[in-house]
């Protein structure tokens, strides 16, 4: 910093401003921004170079809609219409559209029923990937996954409806998070891992 | 949680991911930037609404042109960058319709009770408002983001003698009008 | 780092490598490297037991900290924080919870979930009805950060209106999915509770006159 940045006034004035704004900005500003943006039409390759594209304004009407499409989208997609009579394991990752792990039912009720639940996960470099989490006891050589050519790891485990924490353990060395599920924070631990919510349908 | 520290690093990772089209990546880039974004905007354009408005249509502007954010780029100035111009942007627009900003119009601004004598804070915002536009640009982006030169310069597009012009112009004035008010306290 | 495995071995009896600590049903734990640690480690869980408290939870936290590469005192200090909610959750869900009950309590008291809430999650359903799906919920929710107080309005009153532990489980995953595509956790949670609502029966007099419980 050269002589006349060093002052104390300036360094008051800086104080001040950094300071400001009180009112810190809440979650709902943050989902407001998002929830515009996602809403946001991609502007045509002109528009994008010549840097002229405008803003829709989005009306409380729209937030609205969008948030009744969603909800209808909820519905559909947790098999509402379900497409085969056979309960088949559902994907317990994120499929190229971005959703997170909801495993898929079959038969129902009380606590022993078991939800065939798949994960993937994606290391072509691995020599090994482990599942560990609360449903095997953390047990590193309880649930190996499977290499596909494709350098995909995966594998389908009976889990009990409810909220199960868990990671990989990649070449019995690292312990990853599944980068694609809502984290869980580590209490006791402090090594955060990834939730999978399991229920029957 | 918005972070309002500057140069609380982000994780570098976040914008690559945002870019490969991980939604909540993105999320997470929004949460970070949020504070610091809305503060600038803030101080840049002297009220919330413009403010909100243009830090809305600079995070619509990142996520859209996400694919041309070089992998090896700093977010931080990237981004500032889109904000800056979308800051000036309404100010621009502004003056072409003649909307005088009163000191009043700015209920979001902290300590603004004068109890008798002049308030501090309330000074340093005049002051502020009445600097030329990329004298006080210069001035937050050095002393209330701490950027250093070099991505200032990235940011507005100017050379560094330039804009070590600018700040030291608005030093001089925020120091000029401020020693009277410190006197006073 | 050697590979390291805990396992459990149940006695008949006291042996004479048993620890003091332990009752009718002895543990040992094998496979913590520090022996000392181990030792408390095994007490931890023989003292739980004797307390009635489940155990393979507290194994399951100890092997957890094993894989997670922890020190031996970490592993007794979150054996015995997991123990100490076991007990508060299922003081908290008397009478006779089940050990799903108590080990979903368990961790929503580890997101944070004050305990006196837990109480009214189990008021929220008959006697008979397992309420560890509704406290996993409760967990999730918490965890996307929803207010606690929220999020146990929410589902309690889903819950004393007829609502399935699997239809409050679907209000669980999506409100996780809606909070990760960028939606706050309290307009997640609205529009869902409101998805869940419109596929219960409408309210009876009676139950819309039941009073609804009271904040801890």
């Amino acid at each position: 910093m050269t002589e006349f940045e060093r002052d104390p006034i300036i360094d008051r004035v800086r104080d001040t401003l950094r300071g400001a704004p009180k009112a810190t900005p809440d979650q709902r500003a943050v989902a407001r921004v998002l929830q515009t943006v996602w809403e946001s039409p991609r502007p045509s390759v002109w528009q994008r170079w010549l840097g002229a594209w405008r803003l829709p304004a989005v009306s409380a009407l729209g937030a609205g809609a969008v948030a009744v499409a969603a909800l209808a989208l909820g519905f559909v997609s947790r098999g509402a219409v379900s497409p085969e009579g056979e309960a088949a394991p559902m994907a317990a990752t994120s499929a190229p559209t971005g959703e997170y792990p909801v495993a898929q039912p079959a038969a129902y009720d009380a606590e022993s029923v078991r939800v065939p639940t798949q994960f993937v996960f994606e290391n072509a470099g691995a020599a090994q990937v482990a599942l560990v989490g609360d449903f095997n006891e953390w047990k590193e050589d309880a649930t190996p996954l499977v290499k596909l050519p494709n350098g995909l790891w995966t594998t389908t485990v009976p889990l009990s409806p409810g909220r199960h924490v868990y990671a990989f353990l990649v070449d019995g060395t690292l312990l990853v998070a599944d980068p694609r599920a809502p984290k869980a924070g580590d209490e006791d631990y402090g090594r955060e891992g990834s939730v999978v919510m399991v229920f029957d349908r | 949680m918005s972070d309002s520290r500057p140069n609380s690093s982000i994780d570098p990772t976040l914008p690559l991911r945002a870019k490969a089209g991980d939604r909540q990546a993105f999320a997470q880039l929004v949460d970070v930037m949020y504070a610091r974004s809305l503060r600038f905007a803030l101080h840049m354009v002297g009220n919330r609404e413009d403010a909100e408005e243009a830090v809305q249509d600079t995070f619509v502007r990142v996520y859209h042109n996400l694919s041309r954010f070089r992998d090896d780029a700093r977010f931080e100035p990237w981004m500032f960058r889109i904000l800056a111009n979308r800051c000036r942007t309404v100010l621009e627009k502004r003056r072409r319709h003649s909307v005088v900003i009163q000191y009043g119009d700015v209920p979001d601004r902290i300590g603004a009770t004068s109890e008798g004598g002049r308030d501090w804070t309330e000074e340093v915002y005049k002051v502020l408002d009445t600097l030329p536009a990329e004298q006080r640009e210069a001035f937050l982006l050095r002393h209330v983001e701490d950027m250093a030169y070099e991505d200032i310069a990235a940011v507005t597009g100017v050379g560094l003698s330039a804009l070590r012009m600018r700040v030291k112009r608005a030093c001089d004035a925020l120091r000029a009008r401020l020693t009277e008010v410190m006197r006073d306290d | 780092m050697n590979r390291i495995r805990l396992t459990v071995v149940a006695l008949a009896t006291a042996s004479a490598f048993a620890a003091p600590a332990l009752g009718a049903q002895g543990v040992a734990v094998s496979g913590i490297s520090d022996s000392r640690a181990r030792v408390a480690v095994e007490r931890e869980i023989a003292q739980a037991a004797s307390r009635g408290l489940p155990v393979r939870p507290l194994i399951a936290k100890a092997q957890e900290g094993v894989t997670k590469r922890a020190t031996g005192e970490r592993i007794r200090v979150a054996v015995a924080a997991q123990a100490r909610r076991l007990e508060q959750a299922r003081e908290h869900l008397a009478p006779s919870p089940s050990e799903a009950e108590i080990v979903a309590g368990a961790d929503a008291l580890a997101v944070g979930v004050p305990a006196p809430m837990l109480r009214q999650v189990r008021a929220a359903y008959p006697a008979g009805q397992s309420v560890a799906m509704p406290l996993d919920v409760l967990t999730e929710l918490v965890a996307r950060r929803v207010p606690p107080d929220r999020a146990l309005e929410q589902i309690t009153d889903l819950m004393r209106r007829g609502a399935t532990p699997t239809q409050i489980a679907g209000l669980g995953a999506s409100v996780q999915a809606d909070v990760a595509a960028g939606l706050t956790p309290d307009a997640a949670l609205e529009v869902r509770a409101r998805g869940v609502m419109s596929l219960l029966p409408a309210p009876t007099a009676a139950s819309a006159l039941a009073p609804r419980g009271t904040r801890p």
